[in-house]
């Protein structure tokens, strides 16, 4: 009936979850040339050796569970069918979703947060009408929660049959009735709104059911956790060492998900997966009253995944550095012209500005900018360039990629998609929600729990078929600065995140919220780190412009959030150079610095 | 890094010993490692607010004057089950601080403006004790702190400068007496989790005895925590508590659409052992939980208005008072917007003292030494609490006071009282309704109340038996039992069991009422009494300014309230109104309950 409980409202830090749109706290790109390089590895995969792991599931035997969930909806399907609901009820569908979550934080040596939590919820989905026409169809140009689809209702956390199908039957009659209030707003909307010549598309699709369990790795989360606390005082304490942090956070968690779906049409399928991750981040804040920050974060498959603790130390002392090194630098300029975005900030740029872009659902609602919606078959991009979504990868060499997963949360298969091909727009990335010719799901459809599903990025891979070495890079970076006759070009080497306006209602515009971006002189002064940049555009444009790509790819892992809720996405990228960005003024916080020094002997 | 340990020198005194644990064994004593790890986290923060007070500086802005720091380390337990499935069982160590600056001087400062808990700054001190840190986190929650306090302050000078005040009330009262009581944590108490969660399970499997009931679950939360406080004026003082609820809430659908819910729990100030005896009292709880939901919803509804006599049993006059006094008599000044103060939000009693409130055979007394489950040794300002004679024969003489002065009473009486989610603000302690007269016996009273009721014109007349509990049960769970408004009226929770008493004694339960906000003068009308009173543990928020503000629901009823005890007789009171609750419903469910199948 309801939530945990809270002692008090924590003052915790955001869970990373930065950004309106999309937390990208991704990997360090390789070191460039100036300044100077980080002393970490970063996940970054040279082209020329592109080796994709895409792992054979272990088959499972079907959890107990799932014949429960199947029996109850069987059960309820057919009450449904026998009362003759008005509108008949044509789908259902019980996805269980359980997440066991380890998160520990400390910040300056000393342990804040040290949570386990394991939890349960249920998703029904109902749906009402027909194919054709049903209660998933936008309202008002949303789509979201109360239409019928997807409840987050807690659940036992044991197989106990009688409170399983008391949930399931209290859940289930509300969804219908959401279901059944919804689509009579839809289809009164529908009489009112001109047609197109087109047809409408339909809002389901058919597909053959999938009937698989796959294993998910179990989790130590006693040993995680040991070895956890004494790695986060640790780095915590180095990550603090300095007088120009205000406040700082590292984090280590660890997530595993298993999901259970059945649905009226006979698919039982059965997934998940375990996340771990590592994150670093400092504040601090600039004279002028500037708030400033640095972020790094390390994902993996497993905790195995994660880097050692040397590592981790020397990354803790380089974002410190650069947190003092942005306290200095000047306030960015409003600026247009060229740059170079490298690795994770050319990462968030696809991701921001085509993957969203490319999610289904959003070509087909009247209120969506539609950008691409009309441009299957044209060049978007430079003929070099092909963009793929593949969650079926789980590594990229020894990478890992967190947008990796076997089934859909509709229990569809994920599938590689090529959804650029020399620069030319192929499809969209789909769930059962059909789009225009495009009738079948590519296994898209993705949600956190208590959400709808709808089309949703996994693995964004951006590939291009000419590249150029990062020096050469630079160098087409200078010359363009000078045939532009630019006082100076731009290098973005860092973005932590970002966000898109899809909306007609406001401009088709993105914003991407770059950390650490430089000033470069086409006369050979030393690259110049400048604060306060935000590079904003518009997608069709903001394609026009790249003119080359680099040879090395790296990785963004992050948690994206849309429609669907929040779910793990990764986006891999090539640095790319643009011809023309803008870049705006970033917020500027006017509150002065702390009034008074830091307390004696409380610094490291 | 170093962090220097300071020596300092505290007078230990044995507050806050927390009662038997689940063994029954008197709780463990903090150690003198654990006080001692709590003084230097309080010679910390002491330190820290004396460098603000003397340091923080704007040009136009007033100078900080006081400081407050309070911090609280808790372990939660909560588990929850649902028709023999265990849905939540989690075990947590949670952690929150304060720091609230005041700037100006007592006379004025930046507080009493409305939306002025602003200037309280929130953050997380370490899971354990570390002075150093805390002592970092107070320095930033302090600069911030001052900032909200310059810019209150501000506005406030702004909002004075256009209203013609009478007589200006300070902002801040006298300090208590010089205070420097540390224990020290206790050790955590023994909680058998396992065994308290297959005691919640198993009483939840009852449910399936009751078919007709839609929802329920069965709740045990525990929460101890240890708490300190620290001032700028060098008070500092801690205490640990033990709290625990063992809660069954159920709702169903009566016949006739309208989703009915209920709800009861014990307030327990020690950890429940999984023993027995608890699991008895635990199927007890939940089978007569069961029986009321389903006598409610099979009830018949009233038909009619009614605004003749009520008679409240004990324990629905407990809850009424709980709901009345504590908002009404506090004496806090309402806050200060642009328009002046907002009169709306002025306890009814603050204008009143010395004015008769209730009849002359009628005494209220908060005393906090009467019952250790609301009592305690200090308030959260540092105030010992005082035996309160709030109305005296029916003359109002006090008022529930903390350091903010009101209009009359200008001094503490030690009733600022700190929630675990460190909510600070007036409550009772141990409120206690005596009657010097007009008592009656249960015949007797219901002779009466029928009397009145005639020359009412009512050949009929009701009882309140309970109120619902909304601490526990939160908003109602339809729209039709919406909560009313009136200008200087106080709205009142839904009846929970209501019966009908017609003139030959026949009690019927009914349901469907609702009772219309009443102004505080109804206690006036308070006509007689019963001889047998009855004590009511609760827990109630602070800062309640109405019944709005109880609807916390059964996972904040630990974290955003403190515990009291009501204690009163059976009361019959004119100048209710019970009104007919009017709304649709929605149609019965489609889909048959798993354990209707059968009927089905």
């Amino acid at each position: 009936m309801n939530g945990a409980p809270h002692v008090m409202a924590p003052c915790r830090w955001a869970r990373p979850v930065l950004g309106a749109c999309v937390s990208l706290l991704a990997c360090h790109p390789r070191p460039a040339p100036d300044p100077p390089p980080r002393p970490w590895p970063e996940p970054a995969v040279a082209a020329d050796h592109w080796a994709v792991h895409r792992p054979e599931p272990t088959p499972a035997a079907p959890p107990a569970v799932a014949s429960i969930l199947a029996a109850e909806l069987d059960r309820h399907f057919e009450r449904f069918a026998a009362v003759q609901t008005d509108p008949p009820v044509y789908y259902m569908a019980y996805e269980l979703v359980r997440t066991q979550q380890l998160w520990i934080e400390a910040e300056d040596g000393v342990l804040l947060t040290d949570d386990t939590s394991d939890e349960r919820l249920l998703d029904v989905d109902v749906r009402v009408g027909s194919p054709a026409l049903d209660n998933s169809h936008a309202i008002g140009g949303t789509v979201g929660t109360g239409q019928g689809l997807g409840s987050g209702a807690p659940v036992a956390l044991g197989d106990a049959q009688l409170s399983l199908a008391q949930a399931i039957w209290a859940e289930t009659e509300a969804q219908v009735r959401n279901a059944v209030t919804a689509y009579a707003e839809i289809r009164a909307e529908q009489e009112l709104r001109a047609t197109d010549d087109d047809p409408p598309p339909a809002d389901f699709s058919v597909r053959h059911p999938a009937k698989r369990f796959v294993e998910v790795p179990p989790l130590d989360d006693e040993a995680a956790r040991a070895a956890a606390i004494p790695m986060v005082r640790a780095v915590s304490t180095v990550l603090a060492d300095s007088p120009a942090v205000l406040e700082s956070r590292v984090t280590f968690e660890l997530v595993r998900t298993t999901r259970v779906l059945v649905d009226t049409e006979g698919s039982r399928t059965g997934d998940g997966g375990v996340r771990a991750r590592i994150i670093l981040e400092v504040h601090g804040q600039a004279d002028d009253g500037m708030a400033l920050s640095r972020a790094a974060t390390f994902e993996g498959h497993v905790v195995a995944d994660l880097p050692p603790l040397t590592t981790l130390r020397s990354a803790a002392k380089t974002l410190r550095e650069e947190l003092e090194a942005l306290r200095k630098a000047p306030l960015a300029e409003p600026y247009t012209g060229p740059a170079l975005l490298d690795g994770r900030s050319a990462a968030v740029f696809f991701h921001e500005i085509v993957g969203h872009r490319l999610e289904g659902h959003r070509q087909k609602i009247d209120e969506e900018g539609q950008t691409l919606a009309d441009k299957v078959g044209k060049r978007i991009f430079p003929w070099f360039l092909d963009i793929q979504d593949d969650p079926t990868i789980a590594r990229l060499g020894d990478v890992p990629l967190w947008g990796h997963y076997v089934l859909d949360d509709e229990g569809v298969y994920a599938e590689p998609v090529s959804l650029v091909e020399r620069g030319r727009l192929r499809t969209f990335l789909l769930s059962r929600s059909p789009v225009g010719p495009f009738v079948k799901s590519n296994g898209h459809g993705r949600r956190e729990p208590g959400h709808p599903v709808v089309a949703r990025q996994g693995n964004l891979i951006v590939r291009a078929r000419r590249r150029l070495p990062h020096h050469e890079l630079r160098d087409e970076l200078v010359a363009e600065i000078r045939r532009q006759k630019k006082p100076y070009g731009l290098w973005i080497r860092e973005a932590e995140s970002g966000y898109t306006l899809t909306d007609r209602s406001g401009p088709q515009a993105f914003k991407v919220n770059p950390t650490l971006v430089y000033r470069v002189f086409a006369d050979g002064r030393p690259d110049e780190l400048i604060r306060g940049a935000d590079l904003v555009g518009t997608p069709l444009a903001a394609f026009e412009t790249i003119r080359a790509a680099g040879d090395r790819f790296v990785v963004f892992n992050g948690m994206c959030g849309a429609e669907s809720g929040w779910v793990p996405v990764s986006a891999v990228s090539p640095a790319i150079l643009l011809e023309t960005i803008e870049i705006e003024r970033a917020a500027h916080e006017r509150d002065r610095p702390p009034l008074l020094p830091p307390p004696p002997e409380a610094g490291p | 890094m170093s962090r220097r340990a300071r020596a300092v020198a505290v007078a230990v005194v044995a507050f806050g010993l927390g009662p038997a644990d689940a063994s029954g064994r008197p709780a463990e004593a903090p150690s003198e490692r654990a006080r001692d790890a709590t003084a230097r986290e309080v010679a910390a923060a002491s330190d820290e607010l004396a460098r603000g007070l003397s340091g923080l500086r704007l040009p136009s802005a007033p100078a900080p004057y006081f400081t407050v720091a309070r911090w609280i380390r808790a372990q939660v337990w909560s588990i929850a089950a649902s028709y023999g499935g265990l849905v939540r069982d989690l075990h947590e160590r949670q952690q929150v601080a304060t720091v609230r600056v005041r700037v100006g001087a007592p006379e004025r400062d930046d507080a009493g403006m409305l939306g002025a808990d602003d200037t309280t700054v929130r953050f997380d001190p370490a899971l354990e004790t570390d002075p150093a840190y805390l002592r970092r986190r107070v320095w930033l929650a302090q600069d911030a702190s001052f900032r909200h306090a310059a810019r209150a302050y501000a506005r406030k000078e702004g909002m004075l400068a256009r209203l013609q005040v009478d007589v200006p009330i300070p902002d801040l009262g006298p300090p208590p007496p010089s205070r420097n009581d540390l224990s020290g944590p206790p050790p955590p108490p023994q909680v058998d989790r396992e065994g308290l969660a297959q005691a919640a399970r198993a009483a939840s499997e009852r449910f399936a005895a009751r078919p007709e009931v839609d929802n329920g679950e069965v709740h045990v939360a525990i929460i101890t925590d240890h708490f300190v406080t620290v001032t700028s004026e060098g008070a500092a003082f801690d205490r640990a508590r033990t709290r625990a609820l063992v809660a069954v809430v159920a709702d169903m659908q009566a016949p006739d659409g309208m989703r009915v819910d209920h709800g009861r729990a014990l307030h327990l100030a020690t950890v429940p052992a999984a023993d027995e005896a608890f699991e008895r009292t635990l199927n007890e709880l939940t089978d007569r939980v069961l029986q009321e939901l389903v006598a409610l919803a099979e009830a018949p509804r009233i038909d009619e208005a009614y605004d003749g006599p009520l008679l409240f049993e004990p324990e629905a006059a407990a809850q009424l008072l709980g709901v009345l006094v504590p908002s009404q008599a506090s004496g806090t000044p309402p806050p200060l917007s642009e328009s002046g103060r907002v009169l709306e939000l002025e306890p009814a009693w603050q204008q009143r003292l010395g004015k008769i409130v209730m009849p002359p055979f009628v005494s209220l007394i908060d005393d906090p030494a009467a019952d250790p489950f609301g009592g305690y040794p200090i308030d959260a300002e540092g105030f010992a609490p005082e035996r309160l004679r709030l109305v005296d024969r029916g003359r109002l003489t006090s008022l529930l006071m903390t350091r903010t002065p009101g209009p009359v009473l200008r001094r503490s009486n030690g009733h600022a009282r700190l929630t675990p989610a460190l909510d600070v603000g007036t409550q009772i302690s141990n409120l206690v309704l005596q009657a010097h007269a007009r008592r009656r016996s249960r015949r007797a009273l219901e002779g009466e109340l029928l009397r009145r009721a005639r020359e009412d014109g009512y050949d009929y007349a009701y009882v309140l038996e309970s109120l619902r509990d909304d601490v526990l049960l939160g908003p109602p769970p339809r729209d039709s039992a919406g909560m009313m408004a009136g200008t200087g009226k106080v709205p009142l929770p839904l009846p929970a069991r209501l019966w009908r008493i017609d003139r030959n004694g026949r009690r019927t339960l009914v349901r469907g009422a609702m009772l219309a906000p009443v102004a505080m003068r109804v206690l006036r009308r308070i006509r007689a009494t019963g001889t047998r009173p009855v004590t009511l543990h609760l827990r109630l928020p602070v800062h309640a300014r109405g019944p709005a503000d109880h609807q916390l629901g059964v996972d904040a009823a630990l974290s955003h309230t403190v515990d009291v005890t009501v204690t009163s007789p059976a009361l019959i009171i004119d100048g209710f109104e019970l009104l007919v609750e009017r709304g649709e419903h929605e149609r019965p469910p489609l889909l048959i309950h798993p354990l209707r199948q059968d009927a089905g």
